[in-house]
């Protein structure tokens, strides 16, 4: 049950996480972040 | 540490779940925010480094929730968490059941990578001066701690571990710890201890990336200065807990729990003011770095000492799981900084001119020297029981060593602080000599002063007239500025200018002020405190250094959860109620509440021991002067603090020779 | 450079010669009931540990203690004046700090408890 917890929570938290990815697909590069 | 199996289906969501839930994603999140900020703060990969960041905020987020959920247990009684079970009951108040939170080994491990993740997102957010690649190592450091202390509260320490039956009430909270300064002392010392992870790591991050400038120094001993007050106020909070609660008539008894409290505060001591030199002139670098290290490995090294039961100490330390756990964090902690430093070794060398030994430079030089020196004094007592142990029959010693072996040092200390301010950055000449007269004129009145009333102990006479000495250069330090302010005109807005633009140098001497207040009241308190044993029948009186005390008779009285046995005294006009609490829930364990009256000339505590059966009740009495001046001198110190530290923005102060080498495409 | 070394020298010393004559003098030797009955130094005092008997005597309305430490098989009786910390009771360990006296008795100057244990890991067992 804690990892199907654990799981929901990190699929919850991975939009936020890999925004700045999402923001700029195709830019990989630098960018000058924040 | 077993999770019990459940009698019911396991998809039932329970809070011990979410919890735990909670603390398995943010382990997840955390090291891949280690991995991802060092990956990409090397390839300086802006977007990764983004990521990595975010991954860190994510990891602060599910400790918060974690935390939440813990406190949602605690504070509703959910029995079926062992953790709750083991640190409430129901008839505790509320309020020492909220703080139950930070009370056990596995909260107190959370609230840790709470305050952890909260200021170190804060560090992260603040740190846009600082060049993206610093920060990244500086978040890939902070997640790898964080990440340490997820594993041991994953695996190791759970506070959602779930007993299989649960039972209808709690263990309870020990009577000693139902007390006010149990809501305050452990989580701003925690809080400290804590803190001191983050200028570390932006040190440490430093190295890696190699090159450290002003905007870098500024925002390092901001943290600095941040967790050296939370450290202040821990210290000072614990021996105002310890007078208060615990009936012996002081507050510091250098045990080891307290000694590994006080040693990262006199590191960071040190590095506050030894980093000034490195803002001004680009040296003692390697000072500073090893400094802000070396608080961070007292702090591993103590939370070690304190959570294993390896050295005997008057705070029960059970030898638990988690030492192990601590003892290679703390190696691995060891061998990353010493290595970092010989690795950068040659960068950190200075190429200005060091300057003259009567100089503000020689100065905080020498205080370097003399705080290292406090420490390895305490360091060595504090593990001369293990190191004798091994090598034959335990020695352990007392607080006289400690007064006899650092004592030399803290006056040499005294003597800096009471010179320092006034000492200029450059070639100290006559208008030194000069404003030095009136700390050397305070310390001789006090001197003088003393030694007319008889005074004859060395300790005394120079502690406290070095101390008198502190205050008067800070005074003179604030006259100055008056004066300045009066021939620029004066006005309210002119002062409120003046006091804001150099806040730093203001706080900052507003801490010493403090200081040497706490100082005088330690010293007074400590060298002259009286103490009497008496058996009184109602009616009788005591008299102790000129205090007269009479005892009216004993009371018992049934509260909520206790009972007590109070023997009313009169002192002068006030009534003091020294008693004895008998908790029947704890197998009629009992329990001194001590009375003080407390004035700014000194403290009359009273311990009541027993009472006999024909009526007599038996007393010990301390007088402590000026204790009051210790607590004082605390909120003044946090006063300069806050002051010196109020929303900076701006670098503070130009340096002055060369800056350190710029490094090669920096962000 | 060299002059900062000099300095640095001179404070090592002074730090070392503090530390060495300090705790030469005020350290004191930590054995538990048995050790004690083995070696029972006799100069200087000593810090005894042990865990406190059932026969607890007090007297001058609880200023005065007389009660009995032991561990393992060992057990000592302890005569101390004062008062003693909250958590004093039967089954808790002590350590006495004092001097065996000539008598058998141990006559303390002062009485340590252990701190209720915040951090202990003892699981709830029902």
């Amino acid at each position: 049950m804690t990892l199907v917890i654990a799981t929901l929570l990190l699929f919850f938290a991975g939009p936020f996480v890999l925004w700045p990815l999402i923001r700029t697909p195709d830019e990989g590069g630098d960018e000058a972040g924040r | 540490m077993s999770v019990a199996l459940l009698d019911h289906p396991v998809y039932i969501v329970t809070l011990a779940f979410l919890g735990s839930g909670a603390l398995l994603a943010g382990l997840v999140l955390a090291a891949f925010s280690a991995l991802l900020s060092f990956w990409a703060g090397y390839a300086e990969n802006g977007v990764m480094i983004q990521v990595g960041r975010r991954a860190f905020y994510a990891t602060a987020a599910m400790i918060l929730a974690a935390g939440v959920l813990l406190e949602t247990a605690l504070l509703t009684h959910d029995f079926s968490l062992a953790y709750v079970v083991e640190h409430s009951d129901l008839s505790t108040p509320i309020a020492l059941v909220a703080a139950a939170f930070y009370g056990g080994q596995e909260g107190s491990l959370l609230y840790w990578a709470l305050i952890l993740g909260i200021l170190g997102s804060a560090s992260l957010l603040a740190s846009a001066r600082i060049g993206l690649r610093l920060a990244a190592y500086a978040a890939g450091i902070m997640a790898a701690i964080l990440t340490f202390f997820l594993v041991v509260l994953v695996l190791v320490a759970s506070p959602f571990d779930v007993l299989q039956i649960t039972p209808p009430d709690g263990l309870g909270l020990n009577p000693v710890l139902r007390d006010g300064g149990m809501l305050i002392h452990p989580p701003v010392v925690l809080a400290g201890f804590a803190s001191f992870a983050i200028p570390f790591s932006f040190a440490a991050a430093a190295l890696l990336a190699g090159r450290s400038d002003a905007a870098w120094i500024a925002h390092t001993r901001r943290f600095a200065l941040v967790a050296w007050g939370l450290q202040s106020a821990g210290l000072v909070l614990g021996m105002w807990w310890a007078y208060h609660v615990l009936g012996w008539g002081g507050y510091w008894g250098w045990d080891p729990v307290e000694n590994v409290a006080f040693m990262p505060w006199l590191a960071t001591t040190a590095y506050l003011h030894s980093s000034q030199v490195q803002e001004r002139r680009g040296r003692l670098r390697g000072w500073n770095f090893g400094l802000v290290m070396l608080a961070f490995l007292l702090v591993v090294f103590g939370t070690f000492i304190v959570r294993s039961g390896i050295v005997p100490s008057v705070h029960t330390f059970a030898v638990s799981a988690i030492g192990p756990w601590f003892f290679g964090f703390l190696g691995v902690c060891l061998l990353f900084s010493v290595g970092l430093l010989a690795f950068r070794a040659g960068d950190l060398k200075s190429h200005a001119e060091p300057a003259p030994a009567v100089s503000r430079e020689g100065a905080f030089t020498l205080q370097n020297l003399l705080l290292i020196g406090v420490i390895v004094v305490v360091f060595w007592g504090t593990m001369l029981p293990l190191v004798s142990g091994m090598l034959g029959q335990q020695r352990v010693v007392g607080p006289t060593y400690y007064e006899r072996a650092a004592g030399p040092l803290f006056v040499a200390l005294l003597a800096l602080m009471a010179a320092g301010p006034l000492v200029p950055w450059r070639h100290a000449g006559a208008p030194l000599w000069r404003s030095l007269r009136w700390p050397a004129g305070a310390f001789a009145f006090l001197l003088a002063a003393l030694l007319v009333a008889g005074v004859r102990s060395l300790p005394a006479l120079l502690g406290l007239s070095l101390a008198l000495a502190v205050a008067a250069t800070v005074v003179y330090e604030y006259a100055r500025a008056v004066g300045r302010w009066r021939l620029a005109g004066g006005g309210w807005s002119r002062a409120l200018t003046l006091v804001v633009r150099r806040r730093r140098h203001y706080g900052a001497y507003l801490a010493h002020l403090g200081l040497a207040v706490l100082v005088l009241g330690l010293a007074a308190s400590h060298f002259w405190q009286q103490e009497k044993d008496v058996t009184l029948l109602p009616g009788e009186q005591v008299s102790v250094a000129g205090y007269t005390l009479t005892y009216a008779g004993v009371q018992n009285r049934e509260l909520a959860d206790h009972s007590e046995f109070v023997a009313a005294m009169s002192l002068g006009g006030q009534t003091l109620e020294p008693a004895r609490a008998t908790y029947a829930g704890l197998g009629g364990q009992s329990l001194t509440h001590v009375a003080i009256s407390s004035s700014p000339i000194a403290d009359v505590y009273v311990v009541l021991a027993g009472t006999n059966g024909d009526g007599s009740a038996s007393f010990r009495i301390f007088v402590n002067p000026l204790v009051s001046w210790i607590w004082a001198g605390g909120a003044i110190i946090i006063l300069g603090v806050l002051l010196g530290n109020a929303g900076e923005r701006r670098v503070a102060v130009a340096p002055v020779a060369a800056r350190v080498r710029s490094p090669v495409g920096a962000s | 450079m060299i002059r900062w070394g000099i300095a640095m020298a001179v404070v090592a010393a002074c730090v070392g010669y503090l530390v060495y004559s300090a705790s030469g003098g005020s350290s004191e030797y930590y054995l538990t009931v048995s050790e004690l009955r083995a070696h029972s130094p006799t100069t200087g005092d000593v810090r005894v540990a042990g865990v406190v008997q059932d026969d607890i005597q007090r007297s001058d309305g609880g200023l005065h203690l007389r009660f009995t430490e032991k561990d393992g098989t060992a057990s000592m009786l302890v005569d101390y004046t004062g008062t003693v910390p909250d958590i004093f009771r039967p089954g808790i360990t002590v350590v006495a700090d004092g001097r065996l006296g000539a008598d058998g008795v141990f006559h303390a100057r002062a009485v340590l408890a252990k701190c209720p244990s915040r951090f202990s890991t003892t699981p709830y067992t029902s």
